[in-house]
């Protein structure tokens, strides 16, 4: 016991120092606890921390729950409606460019049907965490076109719960086509039921969880977190989705603000371990397999990116600068990434999957804010012809 | 929600961040102001940042600012513990409004919804603690005391007519 929790703690410790030493020269935290993973694990020479990182199961899905239970405690359908059509059309581009480019891509790379959903996921959807940090770090928080990547972000989420939904059924083993079926139907009653929940059972959910005091309602908000999660487990639509709606019900009612405050810690110690987790299992070694695949994908992300960005300003009357900022802030990648390849290593999906999402994270959780730091260079290369500079009176009638 | 509108806010929601508001100078120059949620404030013109204010001291100059009352800023912070999920809050009824042209009695409004009407704004002078049988009109500001949870109900009960 001794020894396992000085292991734990030297975990914490070296996740932490990595990252602060990486905020230094403003790279996120994610690809730094994960890179401390990989160090101290089993596949790299040198000191090996653990060598069973299935050991750490348990503490790396509390990250994945939590990391997803914020999400949706911090959903608001204000933030969806608030943004107006502009909103959706921007969302829109940049999904149905990045999600449908993964999934081209994911057949083009051809490790089968259930790989190349998990692979334009992966790649599709940018990391709200890094975007964000990103955005306030760069002082950009009073730009016109920060509530325009904010609100594609909120989007990219909500995308990404639907995604993990109906992923859940896909990755299942059904062997026929009726039972598949069932899994679908399975995990849309779920869907269902929790969402008629959050709709008109708050004052209900309040009243089991709310508490006056604070350290009572984090008593009761994470057993119903991962109560909800484990029952999603079981009924094979993934804990990730059941904490996603946990935290969605919550947010309909009137301790949600509160909640919200009190799950940041969780969220922060846990999630740190389940991206140390996911380092733990990469084999460096691996990289010769996937760096193919891995480079294309990049070349397509950041391709993407920037046509959704030049896409999203000319929609909202943004100028070079507002397209090159967009593009760059969203190009991040990080928790969900990871979270689609937690759910397919549980699968038993090609192996070859984890190293491809590994390296690919790395790459664009770094590069994403060391460009988007450069954009105001980097816009002059968009031509003038492509995205025009805007409209004064329109670009005023944005906001 | 028909025309009742709940406090109107020029803000700009941020979405994982906190709010925007934007306002000009008395020289015309815009400026715009970034609230975190944590209550963090920062002033950005032109593009760059102005002025970054932590949560106590935001707060203690925003209290200062209004003129009305100078608090503790640290009181300002608790002011949400001690007053727990009561809340208030002011709403307009516009014409067309179901409650626009009703009493209050008539209405049943504490009985339906909860919540206590402890203000009408008319005109100039405001009514304090309304008489039931006063009738609301268009353009009153209603001030209302009620719990967070019976807000939402009341805004709708008094916009809608259903």
């Amino acid at each position: 016991m001794g020894r396992e929790l000085m292991v734990l703690g030297v975990a914490f410790l070296l996740a932490g120092l990595m990252a602060r030493a990486g905020r230094r020269i403003g790279l996120p935290t994610i690809p730094l606890f994960m890179l401390a993973g990989i160090i101290v694990g089993p596949n790299t020479p040198g000191p090996v921390l653990f060598s069973h990182p299935e050991d750490l199961e348990l503490l790396a899905a509390f990250g994945l729950i939590f990391l997803l239970f914020y999400l949706g405690v911090e959903f608001s359908v204000e933030d969806l409606t608030g943004g107006g059509r502009r909103l959706l059309l921007s969302a829109g581009l940049y999904l149905s460019l990045n999600i449908g480019g993964g999934l081209a891509l994911g057949f083009v790379v051809g490790w089968g049907t259930k790989e190349a959903f998990i692979i334009a996921g992966a790649t599709g959807i940018s990391s709200s965490a890094i975007v964000t940090k990103l955005l306030v770090e760069l002082r950009r928080l009073a730009n016109p076109e920060t509530r325009l990547i904010l609100g594609i972000i909120v989007i990219e989420d909500l995308f990404l719960a639907l995604y993990l939904a109906a992923l859940a059924p896909v990755l299942g083993e059904a062997d026929s086509a009726s039972e598949a079926l069932l899994l679908f139907a399975r995990a849309f009653g779920f869907l269902l039921v929790l969402g008629l929940l959050a709709q008109y059972g708050g004052n209900q959910i309040s009243k089991l969880i709310d508490a006056r005091d604070d350290e009572l309602l984090v008593v009761l908000f994470v057993g119903f977190a991962l109560f909800v999660s484990g029952a999603a487990y079981q009924l094979g639509v993934s804990d990730a989705i059941g904490a996603f709606m946990a935290g969605l019900v919550i947010s309909g009612t009137v301790v949600a603000r509160r909640v919200e405050r009190l799950v940041l810690p969780l969220r922060d110690a846990f999630a740190a371990i389940f991206f140390f987790a996911f380092g733990l299992v990469i084999d460096p070694s691996d990289v010769g397999l996937v760096i193919g695949p891995v480079a294309a994908a990049i070349a397509m992300s950041v391709v993407f990116a920037l046509m959704a960005g030049i896409g999203a300003a000319r929609i909202n009357g943004f100028d070079r600068m507002a397209a090159a900022n967009v593009a760059f802030s969203l190009l991040a990648r990080g928790e969900f990434a990871l979270i689609l390849v937690a759910l397919a290593a549980g699968a038993g999906l090609d192996a070859r999957l984890q190293p491809f999402v590994a390296l690919y994270v790395l790459v664009l959780a770094v590069a994403s804010p060391i460009l988007a730091s450069r954009s105001q260079r980097l816009a002059r290369f968009i031509p003038k012809r492509v995205c025009p500079d805007p409209i004064p009176n329109l670009a005023g009638a944005v906001d | 929600m028909a025309k009742l509108r709940a406090t109107p806010s020029a803000a700009v929601r941020l979405p994982g961040v906190g709010e925007r508001l934007d306002v000009e100078d008395s020289s015309g120059r815009p400026l715009q102001v970034v609230r975190h949620r944590s209550g963090r404030v920062e002033v950005h013109a032109e593009g760059r940042p102005l002025l970054e204010l932590e949560t106590r001291e935001a707060s203690a100059a925003g209290a200062f600012m209004t003129g009305h009352f100078l608090l503790d800023p640290t009181v300002a912070l608790r002011l949400g513990d001690v007053l727990g999920g009561l809340v208030f809050d002011w709403v307009r009824l516009e014409q067309g409004d179901r409650g626009v042209g009703k009493t209050i009695a008539e209405l049943e409004i504490r009985r339906r919804t909860g919540v206590s009407i402890v203000a009408i704004l008319r005109g100039s002078l405001p009514i304090v603690a309304p008489d039931p049988d006063i009738r609301l009109e268009a353009g009153d500001d209603l001030v209302i005391a009620c719990r967070d949870s019976d807000r939402d109900g009341f805004v709708r009960f008094m916009g809608t007519g259903r």
